[in-house]
């Protein structure tokens, strides 16, 4: 009897614990509420802080080398064919053989400013509460993980938090800035490119390598990937 | 003192050992012995020195249950019956959780059962803590089921008696443990130590368990089955004579000297004498026997046996635990309780092994942990080592073998008194028979009624039978029988001045005349001419000629013979078929003796040997390097009974042989000793068997489990197929027990 009692006391701490209002809003989701927390430390530590774009109805976070972005919807009606993309230079592609007229459809290939880019992305839930309090990058990212929580991934292999745009192609963030040195990282499923002629060892700026991961039931699995990936503290430690 | 305890709360053969160990501690106790199959204890004591409430009080110390004697056969059932009833709710509920918690944590872990559907809110890598604590959710109810193998097991461990409970409680222990840690880690945001989570070999292992404990606790009832049909025998009232009343009572209540009334078809509640009625009763129960017996008045009944056809009434000698049926029943709880010599290197092992087994699982883990620094693949060698070993598989393979042989053996009326007897018995290589009662009837009959010239074989077997019928020797009584079965029309005339002439025979007048009946000396002596008749041809087979004279002239001779046992040459020569060396044993002349011999096919006669004399032929015998068995059913046969490696009583012998042998053949059919042989080598080839498979299920599975494969890049044994694999262990050594049953 004392066996069992103890037992489910302690069951009970567990059920209770998970239960305070400061786990309300994700529950018993620690991924999505630690993806939040981690999110919100790489936008503070990144070379300048993302960027309200009114027209698109969201926000840009720019990558240190300028050459790609992610975008995340701030507004209820997203502006937009995505509420959440990427961003990124299309020339490196171009040169390493991309017919642009063989990406898929969830692809865009556009020019903005005289420069080529392409955008891969997604719509996200319609679902969209008011917003309490001030909206701030991080408030709105907080959406995602709330209410797309599927998009949200953790990649243990790399100890990355991610959101899953399309296809594989995955913008991701460290848990842990302290012990990751790939804080930041844009990573993109390479065999649509590859079969719109692009060499990927030969995509400039970019890297093509095996990644280890897991699926969603954390069956170990190895995918190509094509990567830029940054250190943002020790773009800071430099910038000092 | 001897006494024998019923003891609840063993979980292996440690326990069994343990309690021996604290009970033979005791001042004033001679012996302790367990038998974890049987669940019994038991003591040899000195009653000056210690009590029996001292004996359970140390049991009940050490954490076990003694059940009280008053409760008796039936509570004992009952309790075994509320222990598999218990062990099959208990599994039941740690299978109902442990199924959803291995499919959670396999299909999310193997990657080829990709395939099955599985709920994304519980996916390890997404949604972590769902997962963890579905698995606590799903694990708890397991270990509140398990309970008792941590209560127990820790308990043992403290007074550092460490059992099977204490291997399973500290294995799973270290699997929860640790996962709890791992949870603490995942809490703390190392969501990559979910990988680390044991909930699911700590849950299964202990469903595992209690389904193996299930199958042995429904196995181990199965082993005692014969038990329970003798007592199931007993009547549970009887019809008394009260006054000229019948009265029903309880067969609690019925005392000595009352007279019992059983009708056509009733059982017959307790021993008694007929005192009126004739009835044929069927003792098939108790012999084996399956032709009804005729009974009268002044032949005994006994309790249990089958009133086929006639009113009887009989007045009850022995009731309660006097009856044959309590006696035969103590003699097979002794037997299945005793332990056979080849038990001792089994308990042996039994009782180092779980604190080997410990040291092993501690130097393994810590091995690999040093060689490989990932704890995770150390606890895993930890708990399988722990979990892997079975005591119970040791434990059990001796005793279950010897209860199921006993029990097949009472049910075929062949009652082993003990584990040595049956362990013994399979050695024999020599047969030595007592003649009379064993391979002969016992009880002289007329061969031969052989007319003089003058007079016809009827009138001269009634005028023989006349003269005999005031002798009480038992050849003149063969004559008596012969003439009342045979002539049934002219009734045996009255005869009188009968006179016994001592080592001549008998003179009596018959019809109003002379009439002797004797030896060739009588007739000699009293002037009869007898040369005309040859008697040697009856003497040289083996048969006792008596010379009838009618006056001074010779009516013809009667031959009476102890007759050989219709089976007793199919007997002798399966014994021969099986190897054996037969003999046969008699106070009888050499001439008689082998014509017996001739007839039923002994390799060796021994001849007018004195009854003093049988157990010094045996001695000889054993003096050669021969392991003897002796049959016989005399008081004179007890000596050599004793005195042989293996002594069998046969069924119609004394109370004397039956106490003086280590078997009894419950009939007086000769063809039970090699059936009792046989059994006693399919017994031991039986044990030999379970000793094997455990020992060989130890030596193989502790060294894989302590990753012995995996340094030669082998696999890695799983605790969950660690718990499987030991449960099956016992198992199987019950299921191969069981398979004596269909022994026949």
């Amino acid at each position: 009897m004392k066996f069992t009692l103890c037992l489910l006391t302690a069951l009970l701490a567990i059920a209770v614990g998970f239960g305070t209002p400061a786990h309300a809003a994700f529950g018993t989701d620690i991924i999505g509420r630690t993806a939040v927390v981690s999110f919100a430390e790489m936008l503070s530590a990144l070379p300048s802080p993302p960027v309200a774009d009114n027209e698109a109805g969201g926000w840009f976070l720019t990558a240190p080398d300028g050459s790609t972005k992610f975008f995340w919807r701030r507004d209820a009606e997203g502006k937009r064919d995505f509420d959440t993309f990427i961003v990124f230079d299309a020339a490196p592609f171009e040169m390493a053989g991309l017919d642009p007229n063989a990406l898929p459809s969830y692809m865009k290939y556009f020019t903005l400013d005289g420069v080529q880019k392409i955008v891969i992305g997604r719509k996200l839930s319609s679902e969209f509460p008011p917003y309490e309090g001030n909206v701030t990058p991080v408030t709105s990212f907080e959406r995602i993980p709330l209410y797309d929580r599927q998009l949200i991934d953790y990649h243990s292999a790399l100890d990355h938090y991610g959101v899953s745009l399309a296809d594989g192609t995955v913008f991701e963030w460290a848990k842990d800035m302290t012990t990751n040195d790939k804080d930041l990282v844009f990573a993109l499923n390479p065999a649509p490119f590859i079969k719109a002629g692009v060499d990927p060892l030969n995509v400039k700026g970019w890297v093509f390598a095996k990644v280890p991961g897991t699926d969603a039931r954390g069956r170990k699995v190895e995918n190509d990937k094509l990567l830029k990936a940054f250190d943002l503290l020790l773009n800071a430690f430099e910038r000092r | 003192m001897r006494q024998t305890l019923a003891i609840g709360g063993m979980t292996c053969a440690a326990c069994a050992r343990r309690i021996e160990r604290a009970v033979g501690k005791l001042h004033g106790v001679a012996n302790a012995a367990v038998n974890f199959a049987t669940e019994r204890l038991s003591v040899d004591f000195d009653e000056t020195a210690v009590s029996l409430p001292d004996i359970e009080s140390k049991i009940a110390d050490i954490g076990y249950e003694v059940i009280k004697k008053t409760a008796a056969q039936d509570e004992d059932k009952l309790r075994k019956e509320r222990e598999i009833r218990t062990l099959k709710r208990r599994f039941a509920v740690a299978a109902i959780f442990g199924a959803p918690l291995l499919y959670l944590a396999m299909v999310s872990m193997v990657w080829w059962l990709w395939w099955l559907p599985f709920p994304a809110i519980l996916s390890p890598m997404n949604y972590p803590l769902n997962y963890i604590i579905a698995q606590i959710v799903l694990t708890t109810p397991i270990l509140i089921v398990g309970r008792n193998f941590y209560s127990v097991g820790f308990k043992a461990l403290l007074q550092g008696s460490p059992n099977m409970d204490s291997l399973i409680a500290i294995g799973t222990s270290a699997a929860v443990v640790y996962s709890l840690y791992s949870s603490y880690e995942v809490l703390m945001g190392d969501f990559g130590a979910v990988d680390h989570l044991y909930f699911e070999s700590a849950g299964v292992i202990i469903a595992l368990i209690l389904l193996g404990k299930t199958l042995e606790a429904i196995s181990k009832g199965r082993t005692s089955e014969a038990i329970k049909k003798l007592i199931g025998l007993a009547p549970k009232t009887a019809t008394v004579i009260d006054d000229g009343h019948e009265i029903e009572i309880p067969i609690e209540d019925v005392a000595i000297g009352q007279i019992i009334l059983v009708r056509p078809g009733g059982r017959v509640p307790v021993d008694g004498v007929i005192t009126d009625g004739h009835s044929a009763v069927d003792e098939s129960m108790l012999t084996g026997e399956s032709i009804p017996v005729d009974k009268q008045p002044g032949d005994r009944v006994y309790a249990a046996t089958i009133n086929e056809n006639g009113v009887l009434r009989f007045e009850a000698t022995g009731v309660g635990s006097d009856t044959a049926l309590a006696r035969i029943i103590a003699l097979v709880e002794e037997a299945q309780g005793s332990k056979a010599p080849i038990a001792k290197l089994a308990d042996t092992v039994s009782g180092v092994f779980v604190p080997v087994v410990c040291i092993i699982a501690v130097v393994s883990a810590a091995a690999w942990y040093w060689s490989t620094a990932d704890a995770a693949f150390a606890l895993t060698i930890f708990i399988s080592v722990l979990i892997i070993a079975c005591p119970c598989a040791l434990g059990l393979a001796t005793p279950t073998a010897i209860m199921v042989g006993t029990g097949k053996g009472a049910e075929m009326g062949i009652l082993f008194k003990g584990g040595e007897a049956l362990e013994t018995a399979h050695k024999v290589e020599t047969i030595v028979l007592d003649k009379t009662g064993t391979i002969t009837e016992g009880k002289p009959e007329v061969t031969d009624v052989i007319a003089a010239p003058g007079f016809d074989e009827q009138r001269l077997l009634l005028l023989a039978a006349a003269a005999e019928r005031g002798s009480e020797h038992p050849l003149g009584s063969a004559i008596v029988r012969r003439a009342e079965d045979d002539v049934l029309i002219n009734p045996i005339p009255e005869a009188k001045d009968f006179r016994a002439l001592t080592g001549l025979g008998i003179e009596a007048e018959v019809d109003g005349t002379r009439v002797l009946v004797g030896s060739r000396k009588l007739m000699a002596e009293a002037g009869v001419s007898f040369e005309d008749m040859d008697a040697d041809q009856l003497a040289g087979e083996g048969k006792t000629p008596m010379y009838v004279a009618v006056g001074k002239s010779l009516a013809g001779i009667i031959a009476v013979a102890d007759v050989v046992k219709k089976s007793s040459a199919a007997a002798i020569a399966s014994l021969r078929g099986m190897g054996m060396s037969v003999a046969m044993i008699t106070g009888d002349n050499e001439r008689t003796a082998a014509a017996i011999a001739r007839e039923v096919g002994v390799d060796r006669v021994m001849a007018e040997v004195l009854p003093q004399d049988k157990s010094n032929e045996v001695k000889k015998l054993q003096a050669e390097g021969r392991r003897v068995a002796m049959v016989g059913d005399g008081i004179n046969d007890a000596p050599a009974l004793v005195q042989a490696d293996v002594g069998m009583a046969i069924g119609s012998g004394t109370d004397v042989a039956m106490e003086s042998a280590d078997v009894v053949l419950m009939r007086s059919d000769l063809m039970d000793v090699p059936v009792a042989l046989r059994l006693s080598r399919a017994v031991m080839r039986n044990i030999k068997q379970n000793l094997f498979w455990a020992f060989a299920y130890n030596t193989a599975g502790i060294p894989i489990a302590a990753g012995l494969l995996a340094v030669f890049g082998g696999p890695l044994l799983n605790p969950i197929f660690a718990a499987a694999a030991m449960s099956l262990s016992s198992v199987s050594v019950l299921s191969n027990a069981l398979r004596l049953k269909r022994f026949h």
